[in-house]
């Protein structure tokens, strides 16, 4: 207990301290805010056309100016939160799952299973990750389902890694040893005694594949792999609008920025995590 | 040393057969019968029977795998659908063209990361280095396809200075290397940065000082010599990621390489394009990787591998 607040604390001084960390931990709260409220704070029908009112510069109204079929931008990029931020989280977590379980299994048993499960890893880690996303995609079909899926597939390796790395230094410990010995089977032992103590590279990676998945996202939607029209999808909405680029340029600035924005968030927050919970990057 | 190389690369077989292995199931994990996706729906019954016989379609699976592989060995990928022409004739013409971007942008991303790491080492804590931080970090978060467009914006429509799309000739390189390597340059700085920082606390530096050297020579000759060793690592690794982000760029730009061959592929479903990209564009990532480790044994002469 007396560890978990202190781990608290100074995450608040971290927090208080360093600009950066607290900026990222802005932009992210303030994305996660704008994906949960979208129905109410969207100003309007993200999908409704209005063709009297196309390629229109951003003004009172429209904010952020409309598309090509007079859809409001504002409108467009607040839903799209949503798109960037459930694939951001699903995808992660396939990865941070399936990760997870197969690093713990090899760490923990070793053996011939260690070899196989990090060979394979190893295999599919060997791959850029884009050109694997995009070459699953293409066996999947294209769509959003398939690219949290492709995500997943491609970076499951990273977090199997670290998981297995931590369970074997974990497995050997005083307290682990003891709770066996107390006649703890393996499925408790790995759950309730080592996974919490294994836990914080893996938060902040994950906090750091975030902002890889939402990128990865964006790319496949703008490559016409990942969301489909008329879904409003950041980087499908960078690849309508490029089009436009000498008549409307915010139809193609203004999605882009809040890619950057929310992957500055993720890459920031990830930054502060590490340096709060690896005491090899304490400052 | 070539122990070493040859250790290194028979590491590289396992990747190898997954690459051909992913490149082979995307046929049959698709929906739709193999056959129709490898000869499209206006072929003649002749010409079926044929392929059937080529890929050994009519056989068990693994039996296929082999052919699938026999055939790639002969650098046989079969015939584009959609184009009617081999799939090799096609990758030929794509390759060099995404090369050509890689090359420029991984060049870049050394000439300019090294130059602003340094700098900013040298210069610690002062605004110059703050500035190159604040910049590397919106390097690394910014989407590349996004600046592309950007830079797009700025030098084709409103300045007229460089071409927007098309290839041919070095004005057609520069922006897509611009975009493809600002986080190459924001990755190399920050690790440049961290490098020299360490190397300037060692022994040999403050013995260096202590006889007198200019801080000039200090670290141009004795630094950076030293410090440049992990950055050359890691620029073998982007080169890699260079090739596979130059996929992304290329449709921006409209340049017929290997990225716009394999998304139109993937669109139109033609799949031995898709197939043949793929084991190309992985196999040249991993050439890329293997230089870059080979290269860095080399060069550093406190390694030594049996």
């Amino acid at each position: 207990m007396a560890q978990k607040s202190s781990v608290w604390r100074r995450g608040a001084r971290l927090l208080l301290q360093r600009k950066s960390a607290l900026a990222g931990a802005v932009i992210m709260l303030l994305f996660t805010l704008i994906a949960l409220l979208a129905p109410w704070i969207s100003p309007h029908d993200p999908l409704k056309q209005d063709l009297n009112l196309v390629l229109q510069a951003p003004s009172a109204t429209h904010l952020f100016g409309t598309d090509d079929f007079g859809r409001d931008i504002l409108s467009r990029v607040i839903w799209g939160s949503r798109i960037s931020l459930t694939v951001g989280l699903i995808a992660v977590g396939i990865g941070l799952i399936v990760g997870t379980t197969l690093g713990a299994i090899a760490g923990y048993k070793g053996g011939w299973l260690d070899y196989l499960i990090l060979g394979v890893a190893d295999t599919v880690w060997a791959f850029p990750e884009i050109l694997l996303a995009i070459a699953l995609v293409a066996i999947l079909q294209p769509g959003l389902g398939s690219a949290m899926i492709a995500l997943g597939i491609v970076t499951w390796p990273q977090y199997a890694r670290v998981a297995r790395g931590q369970f074997m230094a974990l497995r050997n410990q005083d307290f682990v040893v003891a709770a066996k010995s107390l006649g703890a089977r393996d499925l408790r032992l790995i759950w309730t005694h080592i996974l919490p103590n294994a836990l914080s590279p893996l938060i902040v990676l994950a906090t750091m594949g975030m902002a890889g998945a939402i990128l990865v996202e964006a790319s496949l939607s703008f490559l016409g792999l990942g969301a489909q029209p008329p879904q409003p999808s950041w980087g499908a909405m960078l690849s309508a609008g490029r089009t436009f680029i000498y008549q409307a340029p915010w139809l193609t600035f203004i999605p882009g920025g809040a890619i950057m924005l929310t992957v500055l968030g993720f890459n920031l927050l990830g930054d502060a995590l590490r340096d709060l919970l690896d005491p090899r990057h304490r400052t | 040393m070539l122990k070493y190389a040859l250790k290194r690369i028979a590491l590289m077989l396992p990747v190898l057969l997954g690459i051909t292995l992913v490149a082979f199931l995307l046929l049959h994990a698709a929906p739709g019968q193999p056959i129709d996706l490898l000869a499209g729906d206006r072929t003649p019954p002749e010409t079926r029977a044929l392929l059937v016989k080529k890929w050994g379609l009519d056989r068990p699976l693994p039996v296929q795998y082999l052919q699938f592989l026999t055939n790639l060995v002969h650098g046989d990928l079969g015939r584009s659908i959609l184009q009617n022409r081999p799939v090799t004739l096609l990758l030929k013409t794509a390759l060099p063209i995404t090369l050509e971007v890689g090359l420029f942008g991984i060049a870049l991303s050394a000439v300019a990361g090294i130059a602003i790491g340094v700098v900013s080492a040298v210069r610690r804590d002062t605004l110059v280095d703050q500035a190159a931080l604040v910049g590397a970090l919106l390097g690394i978060s910014m989407p590349n396809f996004w600046l592309a467009l950007i830079l797009m914006y700025l030098f084709s429509v409103r300045w007229q200075l460089l071409p927007s799309s098309g290839y041919g000739g070095i004005r057609h390189v520069i922006l897509p290397g611009l975009a493809l390597a600002a986080g190459g340059v924001a990755l190399i700085a920050r690790l440049t940065r961290s490098s020299v920082l360490e190397v300037l606390s060692q022994d040999y530096i403050r013995t260096a000082r202590a006889k007198g050297l200019p801080e000039r020579l200090v670290i141009y000759r004795h630094a950076l010599k030293n410090a440049l060793m992990p950055v050359v690592t890691v620029l073998g690794l982007r080169l890699g990621y260079m090739i596979a982000g130059a996929v992304v760029l290329e449709v921006v730009f409209s340049r017929p390489g290997m990225g716009r061959l394999m998304v139109n592929a993937i669109l139109s479903r033609d799949y031995p394009v898709v197939q043949g990209t793929l084991v190309v564009l992985a196999l040249s990532v991993m050439l890329a990787n293997l230089v870059a480790d080979l290269l860095y044994t080399a060069i550093d002469p406190r390694i030594h591998y049996q």
